[in-house]
């Protein structure tokens, strides 16, 4: 029953993007608006295939069905109710039920919005590429990446394993992977548009006008994603790290990489109608590399402890990341006439300006990683050797481009567009400044050293003094309507990175870390701190038995624990005292042999942990502000620091934002 | 911004004074920091970090102190009793590497084919850099030209109308 | 003139993204990858250490014979499987000088004992808890189960890594050819 539903979504999914495909291009060739809103209707086709097979997962998953492949390989009658839920995405062939269920919705949202517009070449190109997307998914769920297979039950089955127990152990993994998938489906909106734009040779701004605020969403849900993945390894992992360089984590983060790029750079070309090219090719690679992603995820070329679904699947996301990087480029080079813009920067030191460095360092940030991430195959292809690349490398590459950011970060957003004076900077950033040095100097008198930890910090007030003399400014003169807008917001999420910086620096440079083996009674004493054991505490429930440490530090009591499942694997969980300032965290690394004995436990203390995740939420609040539709138009001129009673005009000099041609469906 | 209007009232060598003194605090701030970095304060923490430079050789993609796995301790172990017998970090890295392979140390070399990996963005780096600058001096020529040219219309305006006085 | 410039470019990127879907196109996935074969025609360190037995043990004192150095843990499935084939190997070679030699690996010295009491085989098995894991990484073991082969040399002449471990048969046809070489 689940397995023939879930077919069936699947079939009429398929079905009907290549059908409403092709309808909407003969449409289109014709002129016949009948037949385009026909065309739109099948493609509501896709999402009801799609809603249909993500429900018959969840039910197959729900119910226990075990005749289902997916479910015999990964339920379990022992996983609690919300991991069952979440164990749909815990696998390959469930992950791309999932992705097939957001990309259908994204088009649903489109084919809604731009309901009245199915006429303009642009949305039904736009909504064509959608559908070709599409086709390969539900392509997948048919072909090599079936969830909906048949098993025969053996005989004596009682129970399936469940999901992989990582994948069980913190409430965090049924949101992470949901987050990371809408950021990540939710770039193919743009790409969508930028190549219809191609298509259709309308490659000025109006494309660009439609997808910022696509383009912001999906930014701001990958960028929740990747600090909630970060908050899972965090937790459940247990070496006291959130990220650790892995290729995994590297290639969900290049996607961040060039959309953050794009998301600067596009609006050098909504002001100066420069760069193009540029701006179009970011959101192509942005949207290969979601793909390049999944294929490295899925393929296990690379070794990651996050490869937790592999499959025969691989070659395929590589033919289609081949298939999107060639049509990608042909079309930039077929239209290569047509993106020639005219235009100049007058000046380095200027809005634009700044927004053309800013893109040079993401462009090297992100081809630090790739080369880091892929480089022990070149080694290995060209040299027959075997070499990693790790965390060092990483650390020692990215710190650089890191200060060079902040810097940018703290100048960038007082600079006027055109051209700045050194006079206007240095009466600006005065304050600003002073709030960087005061950062360092405090540093120093709390007890922080390094030469870099200082430096980040430093820079980090620096930057953050920018960011909040703009929110000032703004809230002075425009009350809370100040803090809502495209720049405005957009200084919240600084503030949001910046508080992420600060976390990582701090917490990377001032971690501490060692092994105990701890003797039941005895107290240890570890970065100001007291460590007490006080014996073992067994729990058994329906996946597993857990054995916690009763550790004291400092009179509060901290339960690490291993974690022995039903199926034979072990894990441990880790357990953290958490604060402001600092986080405590425990892991047990060894079981007495016997109860009464010592027992081996590792500690980490690192500070300002916490702050990562509250920069991860600024990050998400700010992007959800600057994505809201702003009324207030400033001076282009002098966008935040005029004087007040000059801003709420706007009539007649250009706006911060083009009319765009959907105004009336925005507002 | 008030602040900033009005320190605009003293002499413009006065204005500066303020970044000069923040200058002046923060080479000293970064230069306290810098010598006053320790490295690791116990063997415990040292064995830690030496542990997160080397991979875990049977694990994926995870250093020595991440994983679990029996290898990964037993490593871990013998990390612990180096650091107490007084070997430096590289002589015990350099035994791992003869046992496991060049592969077992997170860093790439420096040297040979491997020192790619770190030259090569450094070169992009530099590139992009040049990139840029030639850009924006193409574009302050591009804007020399258009200004010189400007001259010249006038003195041929000049010129046409002198031309036509006379006709 | 810019024209070109743009088509060059596109060249370019399009060759680099080539060459870089062929190379993720030829990559292995990296099963496998604990395997290092870095002992292998070297000397083989020396093992030394108490026997389960209670007598010492000197690899480098068994010099001149064929020396097959296994290591194994009791929770190790692939060792289970192995054993037989292994107290085969050494029925076969009561009197030839060919010597086998166990190396407990992340065991505890009960568990040891309690497997070769349950499994049979009276090898000198090394067991000493502190001595052992020194042994392992001298030898890049990675997981269990693992076998050497050290010649009358002294030196590696093969190594074994996987799920099931080695055979008896396996072993003996690569000593005859290694003999037949040497």
């Amino acid at each position: 029953m689940n397995v023939a539903l879930g077919d069936a979504g699947v079939v009429i999914a398929l079905t009907a993007s290549i059908v409403g495909a092709i309808t909407i291009i003969v449409a289109q060739r014709s002129g016949d608006e009948r037949l385009l809103r026909t065309g739109a209707k099948v493609a509501w086709l896709v999402v009801f295939g799609a809603v249909l097979s993500f429900v018959a997962l969840e039910r197959a998953l729900i119910t226990r069905d075990f005749s289902m492949r997916f479910v015999f390989e990964n339920g379990s009658h022992r996983t609690p109710p919300l991991y069952n839920f979440a164990t749909a995405w815990a696998a390959l062939e469930g992950t791309l039920v999932l992705w097939g269920l957001v990309l259908a919705g994204y088009l649903g949202v489109v084919l809604t919005k731009f309901r009245t517009r199915l006429a303009d070449p642009l949305v039904a190109w736009a909504i064509v590429v959608m559908l070709a997307v599409c086709v390969f998914f539900f392509g997948l769920m048919i072909g090599p990446g079936d969830p909906f297979t048949r098993v025969i039950i053996p005989e004596g089955f009682v129970d399936g394993p469940g999901p992989n127990p990582l994948l069980q152990n913190n409430p965090l993994m049924a949101v992470h992977p949901p987050m990371l998938y809408l950021g990540y489906v939710g770039f193919t909106v743009p790409f969508a548009f930028a190549l219809a734009a191609l298509i259709t040779g309308r490659v000025g701004e109006g494309w660009l006008v439609e997808t910022r605020r696509w383009t912001l969403f999906a930014w701001g849900f990958l960028s929740l994603g990747i600090v909630l993945g970060a908050w899972w390894s965090y937790d459940v992992l247990g070496w006291g790290g959130y990220w650790g360089w892995d290729p995994v984590e590297n290639v969900s983060f290049l996607p961040w990489l060039t959309g953050t790029a794009y998301l600067h750079s596009v609006m050098i070309q909504e002001r100066r109608g420069m760069l193009r090219v540029w701006n179009l090719s970011l959101l192509c690679a942005t949207f290969s590399l979601t793909i390049l992603g999944t294929f490295i995820t899925r393929s296990g070329v690379l070794e990651s402890v996050h490869a937790f679904s592999e499959g025969s699947i691989g070659p395929m996301f590589l033919a289609f990341f081949g298939v999107v990087s060639v049509v990608s480029i042909g079309l930039i080079g077929w239209r290569g006439d047509r993106l020639r813009a005219p235009g100049r920067i007058d000046s380095p030191l200027s809005r634009e300006g700044s927004f053309l460095a800013n893109n040079v360092l993401f462009a090297i940030f992100a081809f630090v990683i790739l080369l880091g991430t892929v480089f022990p195959l070149i080694v290995e292809a060209l040299r027959d050797e075997r070499i990693s690349v790790g965390v060092p490398y990483f650390e020692r590459m990215t710190m650089p481009v890191g200060m060079v950011m902040l810097f940018l970060m703290a100048i960038a957003p007082v600079l006027p567009w055109r051209k700045a004076s050194g006079e206007l900077l240095r009466t600006r950033l005065e304050w600003p400044a002073w709030i960087g040095v005061g950062s360092m100097v405090l540093a120093l008198a709390l007890g922080g050293r390094g030469f870099t930890a200082l430096l980040a910090f430093g820079l980090a007030g620096f930057a953050g003094g920018a960011a909040l003399r703009q929110i000032v400014l703004a809230t002075r003169r425009n009350g809370w309507r100040g803090l809502v807008g495209r720049t405005n917001g957009g200084m919240i999420v600084h503030l949001g990175v910046i508080l992420v910086a600060v976390a990582f620096a701090a917490s990377n440079s001032y971690l501490r870390q060692s092994e105990f083996t701890i003797e039941q009674g005895e107290t240890i004493e570890f970065a100001d701190s007291t460590f007490r054991y006080d014996g073992i505490e067994i729990e058994d429930r329906s996946e597993k038995r857990v054995t916690a440490a009763l550790v004291t530090v400092d009179g509060q009591v901290l339960r690490p624990a291993i974690n022995q499942f039903a199926i034979g694997t072990t894990i441990g969980t880790p357990d953290t005292l958490g604060g402001f300032t600092r986080d405590i965290q425990i892991a047990l690394i060894a079981l007495p042999d016997d109860n009464g004995d010592a027992v081996v436990i590792r500690v980490t203390t690192q500070p300002l942990i916490a702050w990562l995740w509250i920069g991860g939420i600024l990050i998400a609040v700010g992007t959800v502000f600057s994505a809201f539709p702003h009324r207030i138009h400033r001076r282009p001129i002098d966008p935040v620091s005029v004087a007040p009673g000059g801003s709420a005009t706007g009539g007649a000099l250009p706006t911060d934002e083009p009319t765009p041609v959907g105004a009336a469906e925005s507002a | 911004m008030a602040a900033a209007r009005e320190q605009g009232s003293f002499g413009a060598q006065w204005r500066w004074l303020s970044w000069v003194l923040m200058a002046i605090v923060a080479v000293a701030v970064l230069v306290i920091a810098a010598t006053g970095d320790q490295g690791p304060q116990s063997d415990g923490e040292r064995v830690s970090e030496l542990a997160a430079t080397i991979r875990c050789p049977q694990c994926r993609g995870q250093s020595v102190a991440e994983s679990n796995v029996t290898i990964a301790r037993e490593i871990r172990a013998d990390i612990r009793t180096r650091v107490a017998a007084g070997e430096s970090d590289d002589e015990i890295r350099q035994v791992y590497i003869e046992r496991f392979g060049r592969s077992v140390v997170l860093t790439p070399d420096a040297t040979g084919f491997t020192g790619l990996v770190w030259i090569v963005p450094v070169v992009a780096a530099g590139m992009a850099l040049a990139a840029v600058s030639l850009a924006f001096q193409r574009w302050r020529a591009e804007a020399a030209e258009i200004a010189e040219a400007t001259d010249e219309d006038r003195a041929l305006v000049a010129q046409l109308r002198a031309e036509r006085e006379q006709t | 003139m810019r024209n070109r410039g743009a088509l060059i470019a596109a060249v370019v990127v399009g060759v680099v993204l080539t060459l870089f879907i062929v190379l993720l196109a030829s990559s292995d996935t990296q099963v496998g990858t604990s395997v290092n074969f870095e002992i292998v025609g070297n000397v083989a360190p020396n093992i030394s250490g108490t026997t389960l037995s209670g007598d010492d043990y000197e690899l480098h004192a068994e010099r001149g014979d064929w020396v097959v150095v296994n290591f194994f843990a009791s929770w190790c499935v692939g060792c289970r499987v192995e054993h037989p084939e292994l107290v085969e190997f050494t029925e076969r070679h009561q009197d030839d000088g060919v010597q086998l030699v166990a190396v407990m690996f992340g065991d505890t010295e009960e568990d040891a004992r309690d497997f070769f009491l349950e499994l049979g085989g009276d090898w000198p098995a090394l067991v000493d808890r502190d001595a052992v894991g020194r042994i392992a990484i001298d030898y890049g073991v990675t997981a269990v189960p693992e076998t050497l082969l050290v010649a009358p040399s002294g030196r590696v002449v093969q190594k074994w890594v996987g799920a099931n471990g080695v055979t008896a048969d396996e072993l003996d046809r690569v000593i005859a050819l290694a003999s037949g070489e040497g």
